[in-house]
């Protein structure tokens, strides 16, 4: 099975937010650390309410923490 | 490879309990129920230490996947088995044949109820990840559910009443219940080889 078209800068961001835990993001984000795992791994693409919850962690919009593979 | 492995070890252990020629020091449905809280405190640890040495121990959901894999193979050897040994014609009043087995499969429900609290947190959480990979796993089990149905429905339809005579309702009803249990089982493989699959490639993303 291929990897998700959507890919994201989630690790990059918790790195900047003061080296937020993969634990820490999925509890402000609602979901488990596996999750989050799996996210940043590529493995897996979330819905859109999930991508709304993650991009306002950081206070960014969605197209800055995630993005079509093809452009990137 | 590691979901055909457990698998196949708790079969193995199912049809090892339901072997007539083994002579255990203590009624099999103990020994078996004793076996499953033995590997549910066993895997408990290694899980915490792999939360506490790599961060890579599975979630609640994938815990209880686990659980369900290893006690609906091991059960389902035992009934497959006891049913083999039994022959189409058993009898729910034959002591010997149905009702001590039947006994056994009722303590390793037990067991698989009581390890299943061992291995269980308090805090279970499942989001939207765990939520498509059991619709996946329900498709296809559901999938297998049905074949097998339509499998039983189409032998026991167009087999002759002569030969179907021999089979007792109590033999019919266990064949029901175990295409239920394959089908529970594919459930479960499936659901591991979405948990896994992620798993693996994250390692190797970080390796």
């Amino acid at each position: 099975m291929s990897a998700p078209p959507i890919g994201n800068h989630l690790r990059r961001l918790r790195f900047d937010h003061g080296e937020m835990t993969q634990d820490a993001l999925a509890r402000a984000a609602g979901v488990t650390r596996q999750t989050i795992i799996a996210l940043e791994a590529g493995r897996y693409a979330p819905s859109l309410e999930l991508a709304f919850r993650l991009a306002r962690v950081f206070g960014r919009r969605v197209d800055e923490v995630f993005f079509w593979r093809e452009e990137n | 490879m590691r979901i055909a492995v457990v698998i196949l070890l708790s079969a193995l252990v199912g049809l090892l309990l339901s072997a007539p020629w083994i002579d255990w020091p203590l009624p099999e449905g103990l020994i078996g129920a004793g076996l499953m809280l033995a590997a549910a405190a066993g895997l408990r640890r290694h899980w915490q230490h792999r939360a506490q040495t790599r961060g890579d121990e599975p979630g609640e959901p994938e815990r209880e996947v686990w659980h369900g894999l290893a006690s609906t193979s091991l059960i389902g050897a035992h009934i497959a088995t006891t049913l083999v040994l039994a022959g189409p014609g058993a009898a729910l009043q034959d002591l010997a044949v149905l009702h001590h087995p039947g006994r056994t499969t009722w303590l390793l429900i037990g067991g698989a109820v009581a390890s299943y609290f061992i291995l269980h947190r308090r805090e279970v959480q499942r989001d939207e990840r765990d939520r498509a990979i059991a619709e996946q796993a329900t498709r296809v089990s559901g999938l297998v559910l049905a074949s097998l149905v339509v499998v039983l429905a189409v032998t026991l339809g167009f087999t002759p009443a002569a030969r179907l005579a021999p089979m007792s309702h109590v033999f019919l009803a266990h064949l029901l219940l175990l295409a239920l249990m394959l089908s529970s089982l594919t459930d479960h493989a499936v659901r591991l080889w979405g948990y896994r699959r992620d798993t693996l490639l994250a390692r190797e993303n970080a390796g």
